[in-house]
């Protein structure tokens, strides 16, 4: 689970003055959840990291390996090299830390956002974000 | 699924309500029969589970006894809704609505002890094993949701959103209340539907908009982990069921206690433990801001439920999953009208009596500071708003509050009151790994 | 006089206030980034695209 569409509208409107930082972490419960994120890491290696985010986001939760190669495909990247990445789990490693971080910071749901090191657990309104956020830019011009 | 937790709701009010006339209900134990034996509640009127009127002659068919438990650890509560004392309470609170100045004002206390029930004694694995339930994902039906998502202690152990978001796609109805000083609490939720926090536990699991779980299925699930198998072994000298998840989960929650307020350490005597603003506070919350004609206690509640007709939160209009939330609830209820409703009933909806339309139960106000926003509807966010819609004499048409006429200043003092005397000592979650 | 201890105690609720917001310290690491790098406000998001 991730809160796609509200960091989409948290990007768009704080152009500029906010960075993203993406961790992985997939719930071992789920039959896709680690290969989507095997997938996204492969789209990285060929320059499109960002396209495929946001692909998979809109398609979840088509996430089986066919999929996701035609998705590979869909954004013009190189699928024979992709598809050997996510068959030999070539990420497993990196996604491996973000998962001990996770569970070392004791988070245990997904989407886990930290504004400025701010938790916010599971999905919440713009608005909710908004105040926040707000709050961190003005802080941030007192200083 | 929604058929599901609709019956299992249906079957909890049954035993509830059965529990509290002391009668017997009609427990199958056949276990000789395959199809029963995994803990499966069958309901013999399943076909008119949809019906209303026909739950009352419900037979419950479970693999196990034990089922009344939650109901049977609270005497006074199971009391309560005896006829006769039913009708006192009702005398009471007609009384309580009427009364002029103070009359019935409660005394504040200082702590004293958490109340325990017999049945569920603490211990220190028990609350351990209810912490990791408590934070655990695996409760909710699709992995996103743990009952910290609502409680995060971050938040004073509410979320604070107006109206939880709750399960993916469904949307809750209601503010999520701390559980700060629950165990201090004789009803639960804000309408008081369960009555201990054992019997509540469960609720918001299989409700079909909160963590919309299958109970059958999430005991399945909790035993398929070897680390909860032992854990429960260890604890309850016995295999994972619903009703010992809920102990360990109520267990824990007991542990969430507002301690050393400056209000209790000048209760108990330290007479600079609040400042003379604060003072001054104290002097109105019991005089003439009558908060504690229902504010009193420990935990500054009295338990009781009142219709104070705070503003509708304008989401309910514009957000159209709530509207399926009233409906479902309202159906689930027994509520005649359920398809064409559109507002909250209150505690109507369980006792069906017309002095309980839109009654909420009086909220702890221990930390208040850290459990905006407020009202059942989180309506209000922030105390300066509580205050004027008291001052004002509550909401329009309402038969409890009259206008308070307090001046700024006494407004100030009140405020300061809330946030500087009821703030306590942060409850610190050390964080539990998960199995 | 009274305006300056006002003004203190003012800001002592905002220091208290604003020492009550936790916060956690994420180490970012070579994760996948969008936006500026010094940009006043860093979010992360744990995600599960599932």
């Amino acid at each position: 689970m991730a809160a796609g569409p509200t960091i989409k509208k948290i990007m768009d409107t704080y152009k500029g003055k906010i960075r993203l930082v993406i961790k992985n972490y997939p719930y071992q419960y789920r039959d896709y959840s680690h290969i989507a994120a095997e997938a996204s890491l492969a789209a990285r290696d060929q320059g499109k990291y960002w396209e495929m985010h946001d692909l998979l986001l809109k398609r979840s939760p088509k996430l089986d390996r066919e999929s996701l190669i035609g998705y590979a495909k869909e954004l013009g990247l190189d699928t024979n090299k992709f598809a050997a990445s996510i068959d030999g789990k070539k990420h497993a490693q990196e996604i491996e830390r973000d998962k001990k971080l996770a569970t070392d910071m004791d988070i245990y749901n997904t989407p886990t956002i930290f504004i400025n090191g701010r938790k916010v657990v599971g999905e919440r309104p713009f608005e909710y974000f908004k105040k926040i956020i707000d709050e961190e830019l003005k802080n941030e011009k007192k200083f | 699924m929604r058929r599901n937790s609709e019956s299992e709701a249906l079957i909890s009010n049954h035993m509830q309500r059965a529990c509290h006339h002391g009668e017997k209900i009609s427990i199958i134990d056949d276990t000789n029969d395959e199809r029963l034996t995994n803990s499966t509640y069958k309901t013999e009127a399943e076909d008119v589970v949809h019906g209303p009127r026909m739950v009352r002659d419900i037979r419950v068919t479970a693999p196990r006894s034990g089922l009344c438990m939650s109901g049977i650890s609270d005497r006074s509560a199971r009391a309560l809704l005896r006829p006769w004392f039913a009708l006192t309470a009702v005398f009471t609170a007609l009384i309580f609505s009427m009364a002029p100045l103070g009359a019935f004002a409660g005394d504040l206390e200082p702590f004293n002890a958490v109340p325990v029930p017999e049945q569920n004694p603490q211990t220190p694995e028990k609350i351990e094993l209810g912490k990791k339930l408590f934070f655990d994902r695996r409760l909710s039906g699709d992995g996103t949701m743990s009952c910290a998502t609502c409680h995060d202690p971050d938040h004073g152990f509410s979320d604070g959103l107006d109206i939880s978001l709750s399960y993916p796609t469904t949307r809750n109805w209601r503010n999520s209340p701390t559980l700060l000083n629950v165990a201090f609490q004789k009803y639960l939720f804000h309408d008081g539907r369960a009555k201990t926090l054992e019997e509540q536990a469960l609720f918001p699991m299989m409700s079909a908009f909160e963590m919309n779980r299958n109970l059958d299925f999430v005991e399945e699930v909790i035993r398929s982990v070897p680390e909860y198998v032992d854990a429960f072994q260890r604890v309850f000298g016995g295999e994972v069921t619903r009703e010992r998840m809920a102990m360990a989960i109520a267990a824990f929650e007991r542990t969430l206690v507002s301690r050393n307020t400056p209000l209790d350490r000048y209760l108990k005597g330290d007479k600079k433990a609040l400042s003379d603003d604060a003072k001054k506070g104290l002097a109105l919350f019991r005089e003439k801001g009558r908060c504690a004609e229902c504010h009193y206690g420990f935990s500054l509640s009295d338990d009781k439920f009142y219709a104070l007709f705070v503003p509708e939160n304008p989401e309910h209009e514009s957000d159209p999953r709530i509207d399926i939330t009233i409906r479902f609830v309202a159906k689930v209820y027994h509520y005649d009208e359920y398809r064409t409703l559109t507002e909250d009933p209150g505690r109507y909806l369980i006792t069906k009596d017309k002095k309980d339309w839109k009654a909420f139960r009086t909220p702890t106000l221990l930390d208040i500071s850290r459990t905006a926003p407020y009202m059942h509807n989180g309506i209000f966010p922030t105390l300066d708003d509580v205050i004027e819609f008291f001052d004002k004499g509550g909401g329009k048409g309402n038969a409890v509050l009259k206008p308070l006429e307090l001046s700024t200043k006494e407004k100030q003092y009140l405020k300061t009151f809330l946030v500087e005397a009821l703030t306590g000592e942060p409850v610190v979650i050390e964080y539990p790994k998960l199995p | 006089m009274k305006k300056t201890m006002l003004v203190m105690a003012f800001f002592l609720l905002a220091v208290s206030a604003s020492a009550e917001e936790k916060r956690y310290p994420v180490p970012l690491g070579d994760s996948p980034t969008l936006g500026p790098l010094d940009a006043p406000v860093t979010v992360v998001e744990f995600i599960d695209f599932q």
